[in-house]
């Protein structure tokens, strides 16, 4: 079960309350994960999935810092996440 | 018009043709000159100005600003200022529609911003007219010292107010109570529309653009921090610890308070009215905290009291300086200071650590007014490094001795390039933005159907060298061509960053011209390598176009990031300067080039000056 820090910024504050939490999830991907955020903050997927197209929009970006690489943008929600992810939503 | 349409490009002929290399650019035969152009006082103008002028250091200095002033002067008729000559005696130009004035401004010399705006409109009785002013630092001559309008929209950091202080002239008021005409005003609503519509938060494809739209630049404080885009401690790190005590989240949960905007600007990307109520800061009243500011008055000094960086950023704009410059002075001062390069003896008893906001706040105004230590940092760091000697040097953060802006070089091999290569020194508003908002935005099909050769895929590889010259010419030609209509860089988002067409229709719809993709990005070509000869001109070549040695030769290990070599950067330059046209070698445009932009006068006058056309 990975733990990872989701941080939230602008948007996605506003929606949380929080600037961030620590997150033990059974979720595997961002898109898994991103549907247990769903639950606790509702609508928190659609700003980054519109029900409508059902892929990452234009309008929104999610970006990981993972130990020993460089940070990266996800544009693919299959993308696994992995123990001390920190996660930006923004 | 047809080769350089207005604003910057006419700005660009001017100073070329009328301002004679070697000049001195504080004496008589300088030209300060002020560009609207066919869009300004229409909504997609933005109220833009272009300032262009000889800066102190020799090459071209041309920035800008938004606000009301550019429209007004549209209304009252004119398309270009040029001040020339020198005042014995402070004075400001009054423009009452077609009844010009030169008054007295010895009453007002001294005063800051915002005491200038209220002055001169009260003398004039009328607080709806418009004033581009200069402070404090522009009358001493301080480097990189700003034009301002609307109390806070500052532009020229090349050195336009400096300049502006040299003639004596404290500032310009207008007043138009003319309009436009538009030639096809169907047409160009629609298009309006069209652009408009690509701003709305809602049908947006770029991810900047909502949070531009609600929080203002300074939004991306933490996105800078968090992707180790974030110069700190002058540039040594790319992440301040501390960031969310001081980021855009903050900012507006304790000193915003409400939005201001440009000229029909669809959203208050650049401005919040704000006040600091409590703490040792209180009473602090102003507005214009942007992403710049943010990122400078915390991360690069090591701040992370946000109050401190409100009050430095209304220092700044109330004294008439850069933010960027200020900023980077101090940092390199505490860089100094922290390596035993400086000591309290060299700054007046100051304790130049990283994070002192006291002895920030403290020297930003010393610097206005040129006292003490303030004296050495107000001739810019390039100078300042000069002065003191000792390897101080080693630690300065400019090209073409002027302050770099707080873009990422490490990462991001585009913002490299754009702000080594910029004419006026680094300026990213030239190029920005430095890659589409997202790979989908810009198919293959779309690039067929315009006609450009881009590889877009290696433009989102921002650590390679590969595409990064075919990019970085195409913006900056597109850059350019906007700032001759004018329009904002922050209006060329999402799809609008690649797809010119919406913006050459709306130059014709407005005009009745009948330019194509095609010709509008040959006018950026144009007005680039013209700007690129007066440079030349004046004794600048392809080693000024450089990389930081903390750039070429430091990593960013905690984010993984290697230093962006010499020989990595050449690569590129190598191949921007082939695809603009210019020497490999000098830089200097080739004849041939210069001949197909139709520049030939131009080829002709940098042979009568002995410089090798090839």
């Amino acid at each position: 079960m990975p733990l990872v820090h989701a941080k939230y910024t602008v948007f996605t504050l506003v929606m949380t309350g929080k600037y961030d939490e620590t997150i033990q999830t059974e979720e595997k991907t961002i898109g898994g994960l991103l549907d247990e955020l769903n639950k606790k903050y509702p609508g928190f997927k659609e700003v980054f999935i519109p029900p409508e197209y059902k892929i990452m929009n234009l309008r929104t970006m999610i970006t990981v810092k993972r130990v020993g690489m460089p940070p990266f943008g996800v544009v693919d929600p299959n993308t696994e996440i992995k123990d001390g992810d920190v996660i930006l939503f923004w | 018009m047809r080769d350089y349409v207005g604003c910057r490009g006419i700005n660009a002929r001017i100073l070329y043709e009328e301002v004679k290399p070697g000049v001195d650019s504080f004496g008589p035969e300088n030209k300060l000159i002020f560009g609207t152009g066919p869009l300004e006082g229409t909504p997609i103008g933005m109220g833009r100005v272009s300032i262009t002028t000889r800066s102190d250091r020799g090459c071209i200095a041309e920035g800008g600003f938004g606000g009301f002033w550019g429209p007004e002067l549209k209304y009252a008729g004119y398309d270009h200022v040029i001040v020339e000559g020198v005042s014995e005696k402070p004075c400001y130009i009054w423009i009452d529609d077609d009844n010009v004035e030169i008054r007295s401004a010895e009453h007002i010399w001294g005063k800051d911003t915002f005491d200038t705006d209220r002055m001169i409109k009260e003398e004039v009785g009328d607080f709806n007219i418009q004033v581009a002013y200069i402070g404090p630092a522009g009358e001493n001559l301080v480097h990189s010292s700003l034009v301002l309008t609307d109390l806070c929209r500052g532009g020229g950091r090349s050195g336009c107010g400096e300049v502006m202080g040299s003639k004596k002239l404290k500032a310009i008021a207008v007043r138009g109570t003319g309009g436009v005409q538009i030639a096809d005003p169907e047409e160009y609503g629609k298009l309006w529309n069209q652009i408009f519509q690509a701003h709305d938060h809602y049908n947006t494809d770029d991810h900047y653009v909502p949070i531009y739209s609600v929080w203002g630049s300074c939004g991306m404080t933490r996105m800078f921090s968090f992707t180790g885009s974030l110069q700190t401690r002058n540039a040594q790190e790319a992440e301040l610890y501390r960031i969310d005590d001081v980021c855009a989240e903050k900012y507006f949960e304790k000193y915003a308070l409400r939005g201001t905007a440009c000229f029909c600007c669809p959203y208050a990307a650049e401005g919040k009215w704000h006040e600091v109520r409590d703490g040792e800061y209180a009473g602090t009243k102003g507005k214009n905290m942007w992403a710049g500011s943010n990122f400078a008055f915390t991360a690069l000094i090591g701040n992370a009291n946000l109050a401190a960086a409100v009050k430095l950023v209304d220092e700044c704009n109330r004294l008439g300086m850069d933010q960027y410059f200020v900023a980077y002075s101090i940092a390199w001062a505490m860089e100094c200071y922290e390596k035993g390069i400086l000591t309290k003896q060299d700054t007046d008893g100051l304790e130049l650590n990283f994070g002192n906001h006291r002895a920030a706040v403290e020297l930003a105004e010393k610097i206005a007014y040129r006292k003490g230590f303030g004296g050495i940092l107000a001739l810019g760091v390039e100078k300042a490094s000069q002065k003191i000697g000792r390897g101080s040097d080693r630690y300065k953060l400019t090209v073409k001795g002027l302050e770099l802006e707080m873009m990422p070089w490490r990462n991001l091999y585009q913002a490299a390039l754009g702000n080594a290569t910029s004419e006026t020194g680094p300026d990213h508003t030239k190029w920005y933005p430095p890659y589409p908002s997202n790979p989908r935005i810009a198919t293959s099909e779309l690039l067929r159907e315009l006609g450009l050769d881009l590889d877009l895929k290696s433009v989102f590889n921002t650590r390679t060298t590969d595409g990064k010259a075919k990019f970085m010419k195409f913006r900056y030609d597109s850059t350019t061509f906007i700032e001759c209509l004018p329009s904002c860089v922050y209006m060329i988002r999402g799809r609008l960053g690649i797809d010119f067409r919406p913006w050459v229709k709306i130059l014709n719809a407005s005009t009745g011209l009948d330019f194509t993709l095609g010709e509008a990005l040959e006018v950026g070509a144009r007005v680039v390598t013209l700007e690129r000869s007066f440079i030349v001109r004046e004794g600048y070549r392809r080693v000024h176009d450089s990389v930081p040695r903390r750039m070429r030769e430091e990593p960013l290990g905690a984010q993984f990031y290697e230093p962006l070599t010499q020989q990595k950067f050449d690569i590129m330059l190598d191949e921007y300067y082939e695809l603009q046209g210019w020497d490999r070698e000098t830089s200097i445009p080739t004849l041939r080039r210069l001949k197909e932009l139709r520049l030939e006068y131009v080829a002709e006058d940098l042979k009568k000056h002995g410089l090798e056309v090839k």
